[in-house]
């Protein structure tokens, strides 16, 4: 026996199975992420409270449809995995959580004002850098939450996700401010990228995983 | 066991090692189930990609030795079939990971 044992790779290797392999996160992360590039144009259709209804009822049913596709299109072929609780895990869940509410709370919070909150609002901004204060962080929170998220599953396509994002935002915001569009193109392009990973994946995932009939 | 000397007695640990956990197929289950709270046979086929028959196999010798518990249950009218590491599977594998770190570090 030549290789050395390492048991968190095989625990990661575990949770890229049971979580990642069927393509619903990426689905689920890419259509948020198009449906908040499409948030500007339907806010000058519907007005800022209607379309913030809609959004979160969007938003609802977009995490029902992914749990709906998990029980029955990627449990009966991958089976089923009760993950370890330990105080450690928990603690991680919880900063998990935090950090996905803080990133789509500054995601929305650049969308729903922009001008508003952020310095950028200024067509005639000199500095990228010193002006989108807000879309900087977002850029770096959203970074850094995918890379965290993409090294404790060890899935690597989450840091790609993490900062493409973040930047795709930054771009829409400074396209909103610069030339005026309405759509967010960057953060609709980056999206539209991982639904295609996202179908692929899955794809992939119903051709080699077949329900299986016989029990043990 | 008469007393060794030289080689034999640096990797006379290696003797000692539990065959039951040792076991290639039986390993990647155990391994498998190390890390999470528990799985069913089908996450474990996928896992181990091992036929149903083996794997039925071998979880039946690593439950009757005490390392997993398996709970049968019905989900909807599917059947399930749960695999869970008890404490004593998990200690069987602490101490089968060091006897062969150690082995393998005297062997360099």
């Amino acid at each position: 026996m030549s290789e050395s044992i390492n048991l968190r790779d095989v625990q990661k290797r575990t949770m890229q199975l049971s979580e990642f392999a069927d393509g619903l996160w990426d689905l689920l992360i890419g259509s948020i992420f198009m449906v908040l590039a499409f948030y500007p144009i339907t806010r000058e259709l519907l007005g800022p409270f209607w379309n913030l209804a809609i959004f979160l009822f969007l938003l609802a049913f977009l995490v029902v449809g992914h749990l709906v596709a998990r029980h029955f299109v990627s449990g009966p072929r991958m089976g089923y995995v009760q993950p370890r609780r330990t105080p450690q895990t928990r603690l991680l869940l919880v900063v998990s959580a935090v950090m996905v509410l803080l990133t789509l709370g500054l995601v929305l919070w650049t969308l729903l004002g922009p001008g508003g909150l952020s310095s950028g609002s200024e067509p005639s901004t000199p500095s990228l850098v010193r002006s989108y204060g807000v879309e900087w962080m977002v850029v770096f929170v959203i970074g850094v939450v995918f890379s965290v998220m993409g090294y404790r599953f060890g899935v690597a396509r989450l840091f790609f996700y993490g900062w493409m994002l973040g930047l795709a935002n930054l771009a829409s915001v400074y396209m909103v401010h610069t030339a005026g569009w309405t759509f967010h193109v960057p953060a609709a392009i980056a999206s539209g990228i991982i639904l295609v990973i996202g179908f692929t994946l899955l794809l992939r995932f119903l051709r080699n995983y077949p329900i299986r009939t016989q029990e043990a | 066991m008469a007393k060794t000397t030289g080689i034999a007695s640096d990797l006379l640990d290696l003797a000692e090692v539990d065959r039951l956990v040792h076991e290639p197929a039986r390993l990647m289950i155990l391994m498998v189930l190390y890390g999470v709270e528990g799985a069913d046979f089908t996450f474990l086929l996928n896992a181990t990609e091992l036929t149903w028959g083996n794997l039925s196999s071998h979880v039946t010798k690593l439950e009757d030795a005490g390392y997993v518990k398996v709970e049968k249950s019905f989900v909807g009218k599917k059947p399930r079939t749960m695999v869970q590491l008890t404490d004593t599977g998990r200690r069987a594998i602490d101490s089968y990971r060091q006897t062969m770190q150690g082995a393998m570090k005297r062997l360099g």
